[in-house]
């Protein structure tokens, strides 16, 4: 009857040891889901301007300090790095469209790059907003011909994700952020500035 | 008793409190019948990125819509645990109960998020590999079923399927050259699969396995994938027995022992991948203290291979590899040479021993590296994944022949360092297979192989535009390219052609760029000499883009605003407001020419190239009075019809025809009966200056405006 009671006592001393460890663990938990909850907002409130497409805060070539760290230099707090942002702009200077679609997709891929919480649900998140700069990407070009459509849209993705993931730690940093994908739901919506208000 | 009690409160407390945790809201969705779900399950050996990239892939072969109906496309996350090893268990048991679904914990976790996400009635679920297993059960698990989904209305397609069949009848599509399904599982392990139906040839730089979804199937059979695909949509049909209002699929109810798992694996997969991660950073620590002995190893082990495969005619072991700096050829043909390289990599085995006694043949050590493949391959998968990449640009290794999983790496061995690994023998084959007599005893670390060749040229980019226009006799300065190549970086890049300003007509210009294993790409620019060209100057709104907020186009004694430009069945429809002040004895909105041409005038033309040239529609009796006017312009086929009214009443109509229009028109103004003759420079303004009537209740307006241009028909 003794041990009996020795076991149960000590049965009920590990149930409550773990209730409390669960009760520690949980609040940790909320507080972090709130904190996530707020990323998630954040960052599909994250949009391109209409600023940001005209250029009318250009950053300066940062140059060398552009590789130095994964997330590069963003002088003008756009979101997007700067030695990308200008390579587009030189690279694309009469055409807003373009330039509208392929900065929206750098802004995401540097988005993903400068997480602050990074778990499933943010990195999902940022994915699900990549998708949607890919299909804001794929929008200026025409299905019509198939093969056609694949070297432009792979041009434009590729003039973004070569400047992007340009140094092995960029690239070992993405890759390892992929580890927190979850399912998702791949949007269909697409650009954050409706192209039919640019210019050319 | 009143202890009893006050065990008997806290562990109603714990229950309560832990059931409370783990219950589950799901969101009651809606189940339409309009849209299509297309949903991926990745195959177990290829990892998320891969996976994501896969899903990407196809979504941007297969577009937005069919039937005119949009299409979700769902990721369905078939996920790796226990660090890979795991997997292979998995992989194990759903191919031994191939024929019914295997509800296991990732299953269940994917009806739960289809019953939270899918909300069309017609599902499609694309598998690549292993996700076949899961795709089959999820099939099996909600078709026809109470909460589920009618089979009318679910369909799985199958890429690259070790398994025996594609549930509901769907439709697959497996390479015959695809070495871990139609080799490993088909031939190799013997076991029925659905049979291959392509023959994919893929090449050098392609995944080695000839298994990767967007890499290998994708890129050479993208074109009968998607029409597959879209027949199987195309089978799909709604149902009545899914409530629009109700879950598409009803949630799986969530035992507790499906909880627990959950929990274990919550803290077993980090866990094990931190294992993992740190015997890698152990390794590798340990792969740069070992490197003195390396060499001797070396020289042991080619030895101890040299001696064994002198008694090879008893096939009592058989050494893969053996190498060093300058190895000797084996004369004996069990022995199969790495590249060369200093170190040494040996694989010792046993051979399948028989009953008769008889040695096995050379193609007996083929068979016997195939079947050593899986658990190899899925160990290079493990290493090869956490191993920070800084400073080696290409994963080093020498390819392996044999089976593996899907897609990505598998199948090159990266550098892994001296210690010995006990293979867990096999875990990857079927229980009902008898074990192969294999025993891996030892790898060492496979040398810096070359790296793999390089096939890809240079990519190409243009600055500026694909056709550049210059006025004749105008200077042309080439905006030049930039060259790109994946291991050179940039390249330098040669042009060939000239540009002659005084001599109307296209020119082009080629460039190449070569990289410094000389493959090659060229890319053209057109460049136009013309007499004229159409340059945009503003538009109207005020995010216009040009930094003014123009919302009235301003003439002499008339106004032109609330300007809109879309397309309805493809064709232009454009709408505009006039405001004419009829006191005035001279409007010049009248003044404004459009102008319709045979291409996008802003490349350049000649006035051969202009179609068709008219007063702007405001030029009627009724607008010499005061007032504003409505105008709109639809544009077809053989021209356009233009509506003029006035409060609501039509003023004149009248359909313009035009000769010789086709899709490729475009239309544009010019102003002061200009005729595009010094466009845009000229007076082309209109009378400006003079605003009796001022602008529209406040809204700006510009005078040096010329409008773009528009296609009058978009695809």
């Amino acid at each position: 009857m003794n041990s009996l009671k020795h076991v149960l006592k000590w049965t009920v001393v590990v149930i409550l040891g773990a209730f409390l460890v669960l009760v520690v663990v949980r609040i940790f938990h909320f507080n972090n889901v709130d904190a996530t909850n707020a990323a998630v907002a954040k960052i599909h409130a994250t949009k391109l301007t209409l600023d940001d497409v005209m250029g009318k805060n250009l950053p300066e070539d940062p140059k060398e300090l552009s590789d130095k760290t994964i997330a590069g230099v963003d002088a003008n707090q756009n979101g997007i790095r700067d030695d990308v942002e200008l390579a587009i702009f030189k690279q694309y200077p009469n055409s807003a469209k373009t330039r509208a679609v392929l900065l929206q997709y750098a802004l995401v891929l540097q988005m993903q790059m400068t997480l602050p919480t990074v778990n499933k649900e943010t990195f999902t998140a940022a994915i699900e907003d990549k998708d949607r700069a890919l299909n804001c990407i794929w929008s200026i070009s025409s299905r019509s011909d198939i093969n056609k459509f694949s070297r432009e849209t792979d041009a434009n993705e590729n003039f973004v994700t070569l400047r992007q993931f340009n140094t092995e730690q960029r690239k070992t940093y993405q890759h390892d952020l992929y580890k927190n994908l979850g399912s998702y739901s791949s949007p269909n919506e697409g650009c954050d500035i409706d192209l039919l208000t640019l210019p050319n | 008793m009143k202890k009893k009690d006050k065990y008997l409160k806290f562990l109603i407390i714990f229950i309560l409190f832990v059931s409370s945790q783990l219950s589950l809201a799901f969101d009651t969705g809606k189940c339409s019948i309009t849209g299509y779900t297309v949903a991926t399950i990745n195959g177990v050996f290829t990892d998320e990125q891969g996976a994501g990239d896969n899903m990407i892939a196809l979504k941007k072969k297969l577009g937005p819509f069919v039937n005119n109906q949009s299409i979700n496309y769902q990721y369905l996350l078939n996920p790796s645990h226990l660090a890979g090893l795991g997997d292979l268990v998995e992989v194990a048991y759903q191919k031994y109960f191939d024929d019914e679904a295997v509800q296991d914990y990732d299953l269940v976790e994917m009806l739960k998020r289809s019953s939270d996400k899918i909300n069309t009635q017609k599902i499609l679920l694309v598998a690549h590999s292993q996700g076949n297993f899961y795709a089959n059960s999820f099939y099996d698990s909600v078709a026809d079923k109470q909460g589920g989904i009618p089979s009318q209305s679910i369909g799985v397609y199958g890429v690259a399927t070790p398994s025996s069949r594609v549930a509901g009848n769907g439709s697959w599509l497996t390479s015959s050259t695809d070495k871990v399904i139609s080799g490993l599982v088909g031939r190799v392990l013997s076991r029925k699969i659905m049979s291959a139906n392509a023959s994919i040839n893929f090449t050098d730089g392609d995944d080695s396995m000839g298994h990767d979804f967007s890499k290998v199937y994708l890129k050479y059979e993208g074109g009968k994938i998607v029409s597959d695909i879209l027949a199987s949509l195309q089978r799909l049909r709604n149902n009545n027995i899914q409530k629009p209002d109700s879950p598409c699929i009803s949630p799986p109810k969530l035992s507790v022992l499906h909880k627990i798992e959950g929990g274990v694996l919550a803290v077993a997969d980090p866990v094990a991948l931190g294992t993992r991660t740190a015997l890698v950073s152990t390794i590798e620590v340990g792969y740069a203290m070992g490197a003195i002995v390396r060499d001797a190893t070396s020289k042991l082990a080619y030895n101890l291979a040299k001696f064994i495969t002198s008694f090879g005619s008893n096939n009592t072991a058989d050494v893969l590899l053996a190498n060093d700096a300058n190895p000797p050829s084996p004369n004996n043909s069990n022995v199969v040479e790495n590249p060369p390289a200093p170190f040494v990599s040996i694989i010792k085995k046993t051979s399948p021993k028989t009953n008769t006694g008889e040695s096995p043949s050379v193609v007996a050590v083929i068979e016997t590296q195939k079947q050593v493949a899986p658990a190899l391959s899925k160990i290079v998968e493990i290493f090869n994944n956490p191993i920070p990449k800084v400073n080696q640009p290409t994963p080093r290794g020498v390819n392996f022949s044999g089976g593996g999983g899907g897609g990505g790496i598998a199948g090159v061995i990266p550098l892994i360092p001296e210690p010995v690994i006990e293979v867990p023998p096999l875990a990857v084959l079927p229980i009902d297979t008898p074990p192969p007599e294999i025993i891996v005893d030892v790898i060492l670390p496979i040398p810096p192989a070359p790296l793999p060749p390089d096939t890809t040229p240079p990519i190409i980019t243009l600055q500026g535009k694909a056709t550049e226009t210059v006025l004749k006799n105008g200077v042309f300065v080439d905006p030049g390219v930039t060259a790109i190549d994946d291991v050179d970086g940039i390249v330098e890049v040669s042009e060939v052609g000239s540009v002659d300003p005084t001599i109307l007509g296209y020119y082009t210009l080629t460039y190449t760029a070569k990289d410094s294993k000389g493959n090659t790409s060229t890319l053209e620019r057109k460049v136009h000499v013309t007499s004229r060209q159409y340059i945009p100057k503003y538009k109207f709104g005020s995010d216009n883009g040009d930094g003014n907020d123009w919302q009235v186009w301003a003439f002499n004694g008339s106004n032109i605003y609330a300007w809109s430009d879309v397309y309805v069945n493809h064709y232009l429809r454009e709408q505009f407001k006039v405001h004419r002040y009829g006191n005035l004895l001279y409007n010049c909105s009248d003044c404004l020419l459009r102008g319709v041409f045979n291409h996008d005038p802003q490349l350049g033309f000649e006035q051969s190239d202009i179609l068709f040239m008219r007063p702007l529609e405001g030029n009627n009796p009724q607008f010499y009075l005061d007032g504003i006017y409505d105008v709109d312009v639809q544009w077809d086929a053989t021209g356009y019809t233009f509506t003029s009214s006035s409060s609501g009443n039509v003023i004149s109509t009248e359909h313009v025809d035009i000769a010789n229009l086709d899709n490729n028109a475009w239309t544009g103004w010019s102003a002061g009966y200009n005729q595009f003759e010094n466009f845009p420079s000229g007076n082309w303004l209109g009378h400006s200056g003079w605003f009796p009537g001022g602008y529209e209740n406040g809204l700006t307006g510009g005078q040096n405006m010329i409008l773009p241009p528009y296609p009058i028909y978009q695809p």
